[in-house]
C-alpha cells in the first residue's frame, strides 16, 4: 500500500506538472543511465553530458509515452538514440584519463582494496568497449548490460534482428581477442 | 545442432537457467564448429565483463536542468487579459475619436467630452432668440415703411383735392380726410395685430424646432 509508485503513475503525475514526480523518476533511473553513459562514452564528463541529454529527451517525449511498453525500455530506446547522436557530434575519447574514476564515484566498495579492484575493472571494461565500433558497442551494451533480447533491441533501434546478431557476433569475436578483458575476468 | 540453434542457446544462457555446457548436443556442435566456439568464448567473456562492472554513483548534478523546463501550465489570464485589454482599447479608439472637418481644415480629437443637455438647450435657445429678434426688427422696418408710404400717399391726395375744390366741398374733403385717418389708424392696428400673430406663430415654430432638436440630440 505504501510502496513506491509505479513508473506509469510517476509519468502521469509528471505530465500534470508535478515536479516531485519527475524528480523521483529521474532519481530512479539516473544510476542506470549514468553507468550506461559511462560505458558508452568512456569518461565521466561526457557521461554526464549524455545523461542530461537523455533525460531532457525523455522529458520532451514524455507525453508520447503510452505505457504500451516498460518505461525503462522506452527510456533506453531514447538513450540509444541520444548515444548515436552523441557519437555523431563528438569523437569518442580513446584515451581514458587516469584520474577520471574518482574514488567517491564507485559503489559497493567495502574496502580500499576492493575499491581499487573495482576501479581497475571498470576502467578495463571501458577500454575494451572503446575498441568496438559504436554500433557494436551499443548492441553489446543493450544485450549484456541491459539484458535486452534481440527483439527488444530491434524494436528500440529500428534495426533488424539479423543485423543486430551480425553486429553482436562481430563484437564478441573482437572481445575474445582483447587482452584487457582477461584482466577483468 | 545447427549453428543458429547453438547461437540461440548462447543467447538464452543469460536469461534462463539453461546451461549450454551441460547439453551434449551443444558441446558436440562446438567441438566441430570453430566459429561458434569462438563466439561462445566471446559470449562468456562479455558476460563476465558485464558482471565485473561496478556501478558508479551519479555525481551531484543539476537535475533542474532536466526538470520541467517548459511544461508549466500557463494561467488563463496571462493570455486572455492582454487580449481583453487590446479589444477595449480598440473599441475606445474607434468610438471616441472625433474627426471634425470645417472651413478652416480638419482636426482629429480623442476623448473630447460631448455637450451636455443644458449646453445644447442654451445653444438652441440662443439661436432661436437671435432669429426672433431679427424677425421682429425686419417686421418693424417693414411696418414703418408701409406707414410712411401710405401717409405720404394720403397727404398727396388731400393736397391735390384741396387745390381743386372750394367751399363746402373743401369741408367735405376735410371730413373725409379725418375719416380716412381714422380708418388708417384702424388699419394700422389691424396690421399690427396680424404682424403680432405672425411673430407668435414663428415663436411657436421655433419652440417646436427646439423640441425636435432636443429629441435628435438624445
Amino acid at each position: 500500500m505504501f510502496g513506491s509508485p509505479s513508473d506509469d503513475a510517476l509519468v502521469r503525475k509528471a505530465l500534470k506538472g508535478q515536479a516531485d514526480a519527475w524528480d523521483k523518476l529521474i532519481r530512479r533511473y539516473e544510476g542506470r543511465v549514468y553507468n550506461f553513459a559511462m560505458r558508452m562514452t568512456g569518461n565521466r564528463d561526457d557521461a554526464m553530458d549524455l545523461m542530461q541529454n537523455i533525460f531532457l529527451a525523455v522529458y520532451r517525449g514524455l507525453a508520447s509515452f503510452r505505457g504500451e511498453s516498460e518505461f525503462s525500455s522506452w527510456l533506453f530506446a531514447i538513450a540509444s538514440f541520444r548515444t548515436t547522436d552523441f557519437y555523431r557530434r563528438r569523437r569518442f575519447t580513446e584515451d581514458l584519463d587516469e584520474g577520471e574514476m574518482a574514488e567517491e564515484g564507485l559503489l559497493h566498495t567495502q574496502s580500499p582494496f576492493g575499491h581499487v579492484v573495482s576501479k581497475q575493472r571498470n576502467k578495463c571494461v571501458m577500454q575494451a568497449l572503446a575498441q568496438l565500433p559504436e554500433e557494436q558497442r551499443l548492441v553489446v551494451e543493450l544485450k549484456f548490460f541491459q539484458d535486452l533480447t534481440f527483439d527488444e533491441i530491434s524494436e528500440q533501434l529500428g534495426v533488424s534482428a539479423n543485423t543486430l546478431k551480425s553486429r553482436l557476433y562481430g563484437a564478441l569475436k573482437k572481445i575474445k581477442a582483447m587482452p584487457e578483458v582477461m584482466h577483468v575476468v | 545442432m545447427l549453428c543458429e540453434e547453438a547461437r540461440a542457446c548462447m543467447s538464452a544462457r543469460r536469461k534462463s537457467s539453461f546451461d549450454p555446457e551441460g547439453s551434449p548436443q551443444f558441446e558436440t556442435h562446438l567441438e566441430h564448429c570453430q566459429d561458434c566456439r569462438e563466439l561462445y568464448q566471446g559470449h562468456v567473456l562479455t558476460e563476465q565483463m558485464a558482471m565485473a562492472w561496478t556501478d558508479e554513483a551519479v555525481p551531484q548534478w543539476d537535475r533542474l536542468a532536466a526538470h520541467m523546463p517548459a511544461r508549466q501550465s500557463t494561467p488563463w489570464f496571462t493570455t486572455l487579459l492582454p487580449l481583453a485589454a487590446c479589444l477595449i482599447m480598440g473599441f475606445l479608439v474607434v468610438s471616441r475619436v472625433e474627426l471634425v472637418s470645417d472651413g478652416t481644415g480638419w482636426s482629429m480629437s480623442f476623448g473630447k467630452e460631448p455637450m451636455g443637455e443644458a449646453q445644447v438647450q442654451a445653444a438652441i435657445t440662443q439661436a432661436l432668440e437671435a432669429a426672433a429678434l431679427q424677425n421682429n426688427q425686419d417686421m418693424k422696418l417693414l411696418l414703418a415703411d408701409y406707414q410712411l408710404h401710405t401717409q405720404q400717399n394720403m397727404e398727396n391726395m388731400v393736397a391735390a383735392a384741396s387745390h381743386q375744390m372750394r367751399g363746402e366741398r373743401k369741408d367735405d374733403l376735410t371730413g373725409m380726410v379725418a375719416a380716412w385717418s381714422e380708418t388708417r389708424e384702424g388699419d394700422m392696428l389691424w396690421v399690427q395685430e396680424r404682424m403680432q400673430n405672425i411673430v407668435l406663430r414663428q415663436d411657436r415654430t421655433h419652440k417646436n424646432l427646439s423640441k425636435i432638436a432636443k429629441y435628435v440630440q438624445q
